[in-house]
């Protein structure tokens, strides 16, 4: 994953309404209306926030009977956990050259 | 004594979108500093480094072997405490821009703490989300939430 796909991730991710959403949907599979139970927020408003979230592939819809549920994508979130670590272990190696440096002047 | 915490998780501010990194040199502050603001330094832990001056403004380039020069820019400084860099770290742009290209770049920040028998060094490398102003978001969410991203992805992983 680079880091133009991480960018929308992100922005979609940004949002600690959406961040709530996901996480709930984390607990189980669950449709707009049962999601609008659980969280402090209106049908319309989940529905849009999983809109948002689909776009970037961090959920996908799935038909159960007659409504459609929802399921987190674990695998684009691993990505995004997984870059970001890259991330942080170049600034470690970077970090230890620095102390190499600042010890050695 | 130092130490590198690699171990840390992924703690990442999701409205901000940070990777944060800290390290203790046995060393004052004033030679952490030179290390990471001097060009000749910078070369040795970064990509070789040319700045046209020194303090905030400064343009210049980082020179990769195998991704050719990239944009770098001073934005802020406050010797010997702080300093900010912009730089077009996007690994995903086909051809490297010849100017700084704000809405594709990351800023990093270095902050040096004077502690018992040498300096903390910390890193956070932000601005991840590019379609917003780093330094207006960090204004706005002070004090904001923090999460860790593994945290979801285990929990995730659990219940799968």
């Amino acid at each position: 994953m680079t880091t133009a796909t991480l960018v929308p991730v992100f922005a979609a991710l940004g949002d600690e309404t959406r961040w709530s959403v996901l996480t709930a949907l984390g607990e189980g599979d669950a449709s707009a209306s049962a999601l609008a139970e659980r969280l402090p927020i209106s049908r319309q408003a989940i529905a849009k926030h999983l809109g948002v979230l689909h776009e970037v592939g961090l959920v996908e819809p799935v038909r159960v009977g007659r409504e459609v549920q929802y399921r987190v994508i674990g695998s684009q979130l691993r990505a995004t956990a997984t870059r970001l670590d890259a991330i942080g272990a170049e600034w470690d190696r970077r970090l230890a050259v620095i102390r190499e440096i600042a010890e050695g002047l | 004594m130092s130490s590198i915490s690699s171990s840390q998780p992924a703690v990442v501010d999701a409205a901000e979108f940070t990777v944060r990194r800290t390290i203790r040199i046995a060393a004052p502050v004033e030679k952490v500093w030179s290390a990471v603001t001097e060009p000749e330094h910078i070369s040795r832990w970064f990509g070789r480094t040319e700045l046209d001056g020194s303090g905030a403004g400064a343009r210049g380039t980082m020179t990769f072997a195998e991704r050719g020069s990239i944009p770098l820019r001073v934005e802020a400084m406050d010797q010997p405490r702080l300093v900010t860099y912009r730089w077009n770290n996007d690994d995903a742009l086909e051809r490297l821009p010849g100017e700084l290209d704000v809405d594709h770049s990351t800023v990093f920040t270095f902050t040096l703490e004077p502690v018992s028998g040498g300096t903390r060094l910390t890193v956070v490398e932000s601005g991840f989300d590019a379609t917003s102003d780093p330094a207006a978001n960090l204004e706005s969410h002070r004090g904001g939430w923090e999460v860790e991203l593994d945290k979801l992805v285990a929990l995730l992983e659990s219940g799968s």
